[in-house]
């Protein structure tokens, strides 16, 4: 990944009327190449963040450059570095063919004439719909047209690729097809810089680079999903199965160092299920010493708080004002 | 913008226009209606033995009126009515974010209908030449300096219409405006002289009276620039008020666009 920042913003905010803040002090830098993700739950300040970078909407404050122009004073040029992807798929002349939609398009990026139709052929070719290029886009399917949309985003070849949402109304199928394409075909092999934003977790996960996590329009936290797992406490929960004499190694446990709490969570015929929260992994010895002192045995054991980003979102957002 | 652009714009917002073609062939019949309409009236005034209007026939009169009420529809309607349509279907914000200037993107909707006024009008006059309208006298050349000026000025209502459904979506004045003042007391279906002198103080403060008359002058009396001067010359004054003032509002329109985010609601 190269070094060097494709969207940097400094104190991005945006306040409308009425004094509602929805998004505060936003700093982020980008890098050229990078798959970064842009999480939180609804009304984040996500889509705000986006329309800002894609000079739909003036910041309040802050300053935003997108492939080093600058959002509010060279508007025209950083249009035509973005292809956006808006979340309402069905935002094309449904009337007109898929070619003649991307046609328009290209000719309003500024796609010299006579490269027009190649560009809208290799879009179409690119996301599987060479076959639809005569036909109307309102007789696509919902996928077909979410698929235009993207192909809409790329057909001027922009080095910045804006994606709201772009597997929302596809079939799991599609969507591993149309997240491999992002991530092997435009981010892996033509070098792509790509702003994914989601509010589901598992589009995130083992996909992006990089992901900020949004809440309330500010900024709970950036980098690697592993690298922000990292950043948690160290503390640990188990769900721990037991059978013997449940009272006495809960008795043990609870006097341990190193265990900061026991719930019993169920009870079987001859076995009690707990969860054990150590203060950090190494505490794992003294669940095993409590257990063998109440005489007892471990039947089954499994982390209950897991690392994913699940977990790494609750953290951040518990912590914001 | 470039040219390019612009024929594509013209020709997307055709095909558009020209995928519901019911809608399309009726523009046109309405044209060949209008033609009759205006045919009849004539010959019924004739039989009251109305006398010459303006140096020629009332129908010659009437089918200058009507070919001009293409663009005053135009100015009223098509700007504001293009935008919304973009609105509804969700097309707005994705032409918006490509790399065409803003005002280009709200105003370019209408490019076909402004090419189409121009159709309507000319097919307006051609049918009207074929059923008596008198043009023998006409100097074309005039009437399009005529055209060309009056269009300015008229595209400056439409600049202001679509600054007004930027701003408030619904209850646009420019279109009431248009409607219920210009067609009454700019002379497109009567001489002004006809209203009485203190209602033809509204006539005198409204372009349209002024470019309706050159245009009847340089089509129904030949008269070239020589004659028709005073009337372009207040067409000019009105362009260089209005032109800037329909720009300005344009500006704090979008403006407000881009503060509120509010374009992709209607």
């Amino acid at each position: 990944m190269a070094n060097q920042a494709i969207i940097e913003t400094r104190n991005l905010s945006k306040t409308y009327r009425g004094d509602v803040r929805a998004v505060r002090d936003v700093s982020l830098s980008v890098y050229a190449g990078e798959l970064f993700g842009l999480f939180g739950p609804n009304g984040a300040g996500k889509s705000t963040i986006v329309r800002m970078l894609a000079t739909l909407l003036a910041p309040s404050e802050g300053t935003a450059v997108v492939n080093g122009y600058d959002v509010t004073r060279q508007e025209i040029q950083a249009r035509a570095s973005i292809g956006l992807v808006t979340a309402d798929e069905r935002s094309f002349y449904g009337r007109l063919t898929c070619a003649q939609n991307l046609h328009f398009y290209a000719a309003m990026q500024n796609v010299p004439r006579r490269q027009i139709a190649a560009r809208t052929h290799a879009v179409l070719e690119l996301f599987g719909l060479t076959h639809k290029a005569d036909a109307r886009v309102q007789s696509l399917s919902t996928g077909q047209m979410q698929r235009l949309n993207m192909a809409r985003a790329l057909v001027h070849d922009p080095p910045l690729l804006f994606l709201d949402e772009p597997t929302k109304s596809m079939d799991v199928q599609t969507s591993d097809f149309v997240k491999a394409l992002i991530k092997e075909e435009l981010v892996g092999r033509q070098g792509k810089t790509v702003l994914f934003i989601s509010h589901e977790l598992y589009e995130m996960d083992n996909f992006c680079d990089r992901v900020v996590i949004l809440a309330e329009g500010q900024v709970q936290a950036v980098g690697a999903p592993a690298e922000l797992g990292a950043l948690l406490p160290r503390r640990a929960v188990y769900r721990v199965v037991v059978e013997g004499d449940a009272a006495a190694i809960e008795r043990r446990w609870l006097a341990a160092p190193g265990i900061e709490g026991v719930t019993a969570v169920s009870q079987g015929a001859a076995t009690t299920a707990f969860d054990v929260t150590l203060a950090d992994e190494s505490a794992w010895l003294a669940v095993m010493q409590g257990v063998v002192e109440g005489n007892g045995r471990i039947e089954t054991y499994r982390r209950v708080d897991d690392a994913s980003l699940r977990r790494i979102v609750e953290h951040f957002s518990s912590l914001s004002p | 913008m470039k040219l390019y652009k612009l024929f594509v714009l013209i020709r997307h917002n055709f095909r558009l226009a020209f995928s519901y073609k019911l809608n399309f062939i009726t523009r046109y019949l309405s044209v060949v209606v209008s033609v009759l309409l205006f045919y009849f009236l004539d010959v019924l005034l004739q039989r009251a033995g109305a006398a010459e209007v303006e140096g020629g026939t009332y129908f010659t009169f009437l089918i200058i009126g009507g070919a001009f009420s293409r663009y005053l529809e135009l100015a009223s309607h098509a700007f504001s009515a293009n935008l919304r349509e973009e609105m509804l279907r969700g097309t707005i914000e994705p032409l918006l974010a490509t790399a065409t200037p803003v005002t280009a993107a709200l105003l370019g909707p209408a490019s076909w209908a402004l090419l189409e006024g121009t159709i309507l009008a000319g097919l307006q006059l051609g049918m009207g030449a074929l059923v008596g309208a008198d043009f023998s006298q006409a100097n074309w050349g005039a009437a399009l300096v005529v055209l060309l000026v009056s269009l300015i000025s008229l595209m400056s209502y439409g600049v202001f219409s679509v600054a007004f459904v930027i701003v408030f979506k619904r209850g646009d004045p420019i279109n009431w405006f248009i409607n219920s003042v210009a067609y009454v007391f700019s002379g497109v279906f009567f001489p002004i002289e006809l209203l009485p002198p203190w209602l033809r103080i509204i006539s005198y403060l409204l372009p349209f009276t002024y470019a309706l008359r050159a245009l009847r002058g340089a089509l129904m009396r030949g008269d070239g620039l020589a004659q028709l001067w005073p009337d372009l010359l207040i067409l000019l004054g009105f362009t260089a008020v209005l032109l800037p003032l329909s720009l300005l509002a344009m500006r704090y329109a979008t403006r407000y666009l881009k503060e509120r985010g509010e374009l992709a609601h209607y």
